[in-house]
């Protein structure tokens, strides 16, 4: 094949939809997408479930700041994915660990504090009380989950994989944040398993959706190739 | 390219014109054979049509286009791998690349482009990005997903191997001091 036909065939194949786009948000404003779906999981959680318990008793800050503190967490986990939308920015492995290990501890350490400022509740709640958490986390966490994916899919990433697993993990810590506010038990051996289990059981179907996200840009790339080639 | 997202041809043309040669070469490198270059490029460039919404404006477009094709190689890559077919890592001859100016006073170009296909894929990729392209570091281990640091280590080991290569193909070398 001569380079000339190379760009004729090429040519064609472009002048046939030269439609005007528009490019895409930068990372840092397209992730300010969480700021409205945090505002409804907040809503849900308020008008379904409502505070916790011990709220007065708390106080202003070490009820809301871990929630804020959290959802700033998760603002950052989903910057991380959508930087990946153009192909040329991807995230070396110890920068997206880092901020992975980092996050897992900033959300236990936050529960922690609030723990400490509150006293040691018992931990003698039922299991289905505690698996409760965990359900309402994932199931909140999951428009969040779905619009970061869309984001994404608009994009070029190199690493489907990855960034599913980022906007999974991020719309487990918006929605575990925010349901801090009405979950009373802050002693680690309830927050580890289920709510940040959650966080990784979502990071963990994110990261299945980019595996399938994945091998279907493969097949549609096979597809397209052939169908060009054909013409 | 602001033109080329606004629907312009003429800046579809222009943008061909500056970065085929450099996507030629980048493919060839990745690939060994000429014979897959050409279709690469075409996909290439296809993906970059499909994908222009993806360049973010006020960056520099060079980054973007290499890292489309690294994405076309990957996915062809991919499809061989998924589809059984072992081709021979080199297979129709020695590609028509650039010869990267920190070893050319050393050898012959074909001896030199006989040690480039030498060298580990991901050392080679990363020598061509900068010493070829003049991709920044940073730039490479963005495109590659990897370290800055780990670029520049790369980049250099790649360099260090080219040269023992050429010393020891030519002991005398054309210049070369030996270290």
């Amino acid at each position: 094949m001569t380079e000339d036909s190379t760009f004729d065939k090429i040519a064609r194949e472009v002048s046939r939809d030269l439609a005007a786009v528009t490019p895409l948000r930068p990372p840092r404003t397209a992730a300010l997408v969480i700021l409205p779906l945090a505002f409804l999981i907040l809503s849900v959680v308020l008008l379904v479930y409502g505070l916790r318990d011990d709220a007065a008793q708390l106080g202003f800050w070490p009820l809301w700041g871990p929630a804020g503190l959290m959802v700033l967490v998760a603002y950052v986990v989903i910057y991380f994915a959508l930087v990946q939308r153009a192909p040329e920015s991807t995230v070396s492995w110890p920068r997206w660990v880092s901020l992975l290990v980092a996050a897992v501890a900033i959300q236990v350490g936050g529960a922690y504090l609030t723990l400490l400022s509150t006293g040691t509740p018992g931990m003698s709640v039922p299991l289905r009380t505690e698996a409760l958490c965990f359900a309402r986390i994932s199931l909140l966490s999951v428009p969040t989950i779905l619009v970061v994916l869309w984001l994404l899919s608009r994009g070029l990433p190199f690493r489907p994989r990855l960034v599913g697993l980022l906007a999974g993990m991020g719309g487990g810590f918006v929605s575990e944040g925010i349901y801090r506010l009405q979950c009373g038990m802050s002693h680690p051996e309830h927050v580890v398993p289920w709510h940040t289990g959650a966080v990784l059981v979502m990071g963990a179907l994110g990261l299945l959706a980019g595996l399938w996200w994945e091998r279907r840009m493969l097949q549609s790339w096979v597809g397209g190739r052939a169908a060009f080639t054909a013409r | 390219m602001v033109a080329y997202q606004g629907g312009d041809f003429s800046a579809f043309e222009e943008l061909y014109r500056r970065l085929a040669p450099k996507l030629r070469g980048y493919l060839s490198a990745l690939t060994w054979r000429a014979s897959a270059t050409e279709d690469l490029l075409q996909e290439a460039f296809l993906q970059m049509h499909r994908s222009r919404r993806t360049y973010l404006p006020g960056r520099p477009v060079t980054p973007w286009a290499f890292a489309v094709a690294r994405h076309v190689y990957l996915m062809h890559r991919r499809d061989i791998v998924r589809r059984s077919k072992h081709e021979d890592a080199f297979g129709d001859g020695v590609p028509d690349l650039p010869v990267p100016p920190a070893v050319e006073s050393l050898a012959t170009r074909e001896a030199v482009l006989l040690a480039l296909r030498e060298l580990a894929q991901d050392g080679r990729e990363a020598l061509l990005l900068h010493h070829v392209w003049g991709f920044s570091f940073g730039e490479i281990g963005s495109l590659l997903g990897i370290r800055e640091v780990t670029a520049r280590v790369r980049t250099h080991r790649a360099i260090s191997t080219l040269r023992k290569l050429l010393a020891a193909e030519n002991p005398r070398g054309n210049g070369y001091d030996g270290r």
